[in-house]
């Protein structure tokens, strides 16, 4: 049978050209030989790519930002975890307004999250803002992300497996590291890639939280301020783009895969 | 049946197997709930502390004080005139810029709850095959860099921008056209752009789940297709429609990534403000109780939103 | 059975999930080596109650022992039982062979004796080669034999299967039942078996118990269940049985009489506690009943009445027989070796034995 090109089938294309459109115009603009991004374009070259590996200080934020989402997605997937467990295997009195109370960071405005955590590091505590105090940050916006991951896999299959293992006799722990753990493989490689571009592509609480040291987003936002760096910065963000977009479509893949259903969006 | 001597005893042994069984879920719980208290929890109750506070030259003023939400409200006679409204306050810029992001918001979730929901149709009724794969396609830009997205739309509109030298090209105009960035229109249209990706899936979802032999019934009992749609797609999807929206709204009004790169000095919004009395004007007590008021407003919009609409009405129906 | 000692002894047993009761006075034994049944309809307990015994679910109250030994705050992995789930709960990670074998790792065998345990299981259940298969891979016949064998590798001293066999169609469900019956003689291990469907349940037991509502109604073998229903409940839910209304007239020995007013008074043999007077029912299995043409002139364990509806079923010829007096039409079950039928309307004259009926109490 085929298709008669409908409304939905053209708005479909439309939107997907406009979700895309404007990012796509980095990279074009990032290849184009001029020192502006304007059409017509210029010519090809590769110069703006080129000079980024003498940037050292472009190099150094990108070192600490590799540092601090590869911390935090291990340390933020490693506290979902058991979490995730326990609010999908134990009906605890008060698992609701738990699972709430943990989801809220996804709601708050990040700003919110950035000044509160600036106050009681600074006002209250009195530690000295780090690349540490950056981390922190996002652990905290990053565990619900990976605790919706996880719980969604975790409540994806039939109960009765653990129940089989545990009459098999299998104590708990044998039990999760031999038929749990392999079975929430895939949400864990998921969660932990999430983790890691959520806290390598944000700025907002890096920007409030970083001492001298800069992440890679605050570096960019720096730049902004330079028209004359402009190619520089789109070149630079082509990079993150590319690399952000495989890792997401790695996440996304794996998760896919034998998940019977997937809904990040729900919570 | 004779009674059992040894019942009681079994009893109490199932009480604290129950009891143990809890700790122990408490117990895998506690590690990430305890850092959630410690850097959410904490730090929020830390800035209502301070916003109690107040700040004197580089000194912090620990005295308890009411002064700063003093200052946020208080009135004087002449009004202060915005967009023709008059605003009674001494210091007006938090109240303005408040009322100006809550506008704002709405329009920028308006228009993503109108962009998405189409699509959300589109991959829940029209997509048979490669589902997973479009679904991932519209899911990638929520995942790469926001700073990023943003900045793109500051290359579309810019004075030298992708549009104005693309329409100069072209021979359309003579002169870039300046009005398109650096106003609060180009603020709603990246803030919209930015997060309509996140709005498709709640809403993709709640669609996904509608029986589709609901709609079959509702055919079949003589509905036309546009009023099968109003009577029982669009009530059924309202729980996703409804969270996106919030999902959106919530964290759009304190944005602060969007209006600094393309709202210019029109296009400011309340997460300007926060900003600024914390790292610039060094008056953190007035900030925090600028954050606070906006969160408190957010919550009594987003309660009364959800009563208005009788939210707990339509998630119960969703069985 | 009650030469063999108890293997499972529960006494008093309760369960609640919250208000909810779902179990309440479960007090029987089960004798060792025996293929015991748990019968009843949906949401009848008996699930919970398998669950209880497995240590999946404790109970809210009561004593259970297994093997003399008491079970309370004894958890699952701790058991010498085994269960294989109605959904059979192959783990989608392992393939035949490591789901067979993942009890066996939890003992102390060698890596040599394990692997011969796996083997011998394989061959027992008829997987031979596909100790490989990934669990992806199996029909649903071979997903059960995997949760059979995997739990019967274990050697527990009782096997619980919850409906093993209502996932598989009626063909394949009919030949598993021969088979299941044929492993349980030949290993010897005490099968306690929860089903919904009389026929499997008539078909495998030693002894069934009768659910409903969260209670034991009646405890005993297949024919003792079917000939000897020790009430209403029972004798509906087991078969098709006619009950005709009346009250107790008089108690004979081990029978009674029932006066059913206008339909006359029959004699049988009586079931439970009956007492003169009380409201009470003659019972009577539609194949004990047969059918002459015309009507007889009126005379102890007969009833005159005509041919409303006639099922052919080929073996067997089912009608319904409208007799003046009675709300239901009586169910007759003719075998069809037995001449020319009768033709709707026709007047028939339905009699039986008086052994063949039973006086039930209300």
């Amino acid at each position: 049978m085929f298709r008669r090109p409908d409304a939905l089938w053209i708005y479909a294309i439309i939107f997907v050209a406009f979700l895309y459109g404007p990012v796509l115009l980095l990279p074009v603009f990032a290849l184009n030989d001029s020192n502006f991004a304007t059409f017509p374009l210029a010519g090809f070259t590769l110069r703006n790519f080129q000079s980024m590996a003498a940037n050292t200080s472009m190099i150094m934020a990108l070192q600490n930002s590799l540092k601090i989402a590869i911390g935090v997605a291990l340390l933020s997937t490693a506290l979902a975890m058991p979490a995730s467990l326990a609010l999908t295997r134990f009906r605890l009195p008060g698992g609701g307004p738990i699972h709430g109370f943990m989801m809220l960071p996804l709601v708050m405005p990040s700003i919110v999250i950035a000044v509160a955590l600036l106050v009681i590091i600074l006002k209250i505590l009195g530690i000295q803002l780090s690349l540490w105090t950056v981390a922190a940050g996002h652990v905290l916006i990053c565990l619900p992300f990976c605790m919706s991951v996880l719980m969604s896999r975790l409540e994806g299959f039939d109960p009765n497996l653990e129940e089989a293992s545990r009459d098999l006799g299998c104590t708990a722990w044998q039990t999760f590291w031999r038929l749990t753990f392999p079975l929430a493989a895939p949400g864990v490689v998921s969660s932990l890639l999430m983790a890691f571009i959520i806290s390598f592509d944000e700025f907002v609480i890096a920007f409030f939280l970083t001492g001298t040291e800069n992440t890679l987003p605050v570096y960019l936002f720096s730049q902004l301020r330079f028209p004359n760096r402009l190619p520089g910065v789109m070149a630079l963000g082509t990079l993150i783009l590319v690399g952000s977009t495989v890792l997401v479509l790695v996440a996304e893949l794996i998760r896919k895969r034998g998940a019977p259903s997937a809904n990040p969006g729900d919570i | 049946m004779v009674a059992l001597p040894g019942i009681d005893r079994a009893e109490k042994v199932r009480d604290r197997d129950q009891i143990r069984r809890w700790l122990r879920g408490y117990g895998l719980l506690s590690p990430a709930f305890l850092v959630m208290v410690a850097m959410l929890a904490l730090p929020i109750a830390a800035l209502v502390l301070l916003s109690f506070w107040t700040q004197s030259g580089y000194e912090l003023d620990r005295t308890l004080t009411s002064a700063n939400y003093g200052t946020l409200v208080e009135l004087k006679e002449e009004p202060t005139i915005w967009f023709g409204i008059p605003f009674y306050f001494a210091y007006p810029v938090p109240a303005i810029l408040m009322l100006k992001s809550i506008v704002m918001s709405l329009m920028a979730t308006t228009a993503v709850i109108a962009l998405a929901y189409p699509m959300a149709y589109f991959l829940a009724f029209r997509v048979h095959r490669h589902k997973a794969l479009w679904i991932i396609l519209i899911t990638i830009p929520f995942w790469t860099s926001y700073l990023l997205r943003v900045f793109s739309w500051k290359v579309v509109l810019g004075f030298n921008g992708a549009i104005n030298s693309g329409l100069k090209a072209l021979g359309i105009i003579d002169e870039p056209l300046e009005f398109l960035l650096y106003n609060p229109g180009a603020v709603v249209l990246t803030l919209a752009h930015s997060w309509v990706a996140f709005a498709i899936l709640p809403i993709y979802v709640s669609l996904e789940k509608i029986d589709r032999s609901l709609l079959e019934a509702a055919s079949d009992l003589g509905d036309s297709r546009w009023k099968r749609f109003v009577r029982i797609t669009l009530p059924l999807s309202a729980p996703g429609t409804v969270a996106a929206a919030l999902l959106v709204f919530i964290p759009t009004v304190g944005d602060y990534v969007t209006p600094t790169l393309v709202g210019g000095p029109g296009g400011t919004m309340i997460g300007n403000l926060i900003q600024d009395l914390f790292l610039k004007r060094n008056d953190a007590p007035l900030g925090a109780a600028v954050a606070v008021a906006m969160i408190l407003l957010i919550g009594v919009l987003v309660a009364l939103f959800l009563w208005a609409i009788g939210y707990a009405r339509i998630r119960a129906r969703r069985t | 059975m009650t030469d063999v000692s108890p293997i499972i002894e529960l006494r008093d047993i309760r369960k609640k999930f919250g208000a909810l009761t779902v179990l309440q006075d479960i007090s029987f034994d089960i004798a060792e080596g025996e293929f015991f049944s748990l019968l009843g309809a949906s949401g009848c307990g008996k699930t919970t109650l398998l669950r209880i015994l497995a240590g999946i679910e404790q109970p809210t109250g009561g004593n259970l022992l297994i093997d003399g030994q008491p079970m309370a705050g004894v958890a699952a992995n701790h058991r010498p039982t085994n269960m294989v789930f109605q959904s059979y709960a192959i783990f989608p990670h392992l393939n035949v062979e490591e789901n067979i074998g993942y009890g066996l790792r939890n003992m102390r065998l060698t890596k040599d004796d394990a692997r011969e345990r796996v083997a011998e299981a394989i061959g027992l259940v008829k997987l031979d080669g596909l100790a490989t298969r990934n669990a992806h891979q199996l029909s649903g016949g071979q997903r059960q034999r995997v949760a059979l064998a995997r739990a019967l590798v274990c050697r527990p001293k009782v096997l619980l299967l919850d409906e093993p066999l209502s996932a598989l169609d009626k063909k394949l469900r009919e030949e598993m039942q021969l088979e299941l019956r044929a492993l349980q003689r030949m290993v010897g291990i005490t099968f306690v078996f929860v089903t919904h469907d009389q026929e499997e349940a008539l078909t495998l037991s030693d002894r069934i118990a009768v659910m409903a509502d969260g209670r034991v109604l009646q405890i005993d073998s297949p024919r003792g269940l079917y000939e000897r229903p020790a009430s209403r409940r029972v004798a509906e839910f087991i078969g098709s049985m006619n009950l005709i209304p009346g009250h107790v007239a008089a108690l004979t020995g081990n029978g009674a009489r029932l006066d059913a007013g206008d339909l006359g008074m029959f004699g049988a043999e009586a079931v439970g506690s009956l007492r003169a007077g009380a409201a009470a029912y003659l019972a009577l299995r539609p194949e004990k009943l047969t059918l002459a043409a015309g009507h007889a002139g009126s005379g102890p364990n007969r009833l005159n009445g005509e041919v409303r509806e006639a099922a052919y079923l080929g073996d067997r010829v089912h009608y319904q027989v409208a007799v003046a007096g009675l709300d239901q039409p009586m169910a007759v079950s003719v075998s069809n070796a037995e001449g020319e039928g009768f033709s709707l309307g026709a007047p028939v004259c339905v009699s039986w034995p008086e052994a063949g009926g039973l006086i039930l109490a209300q």
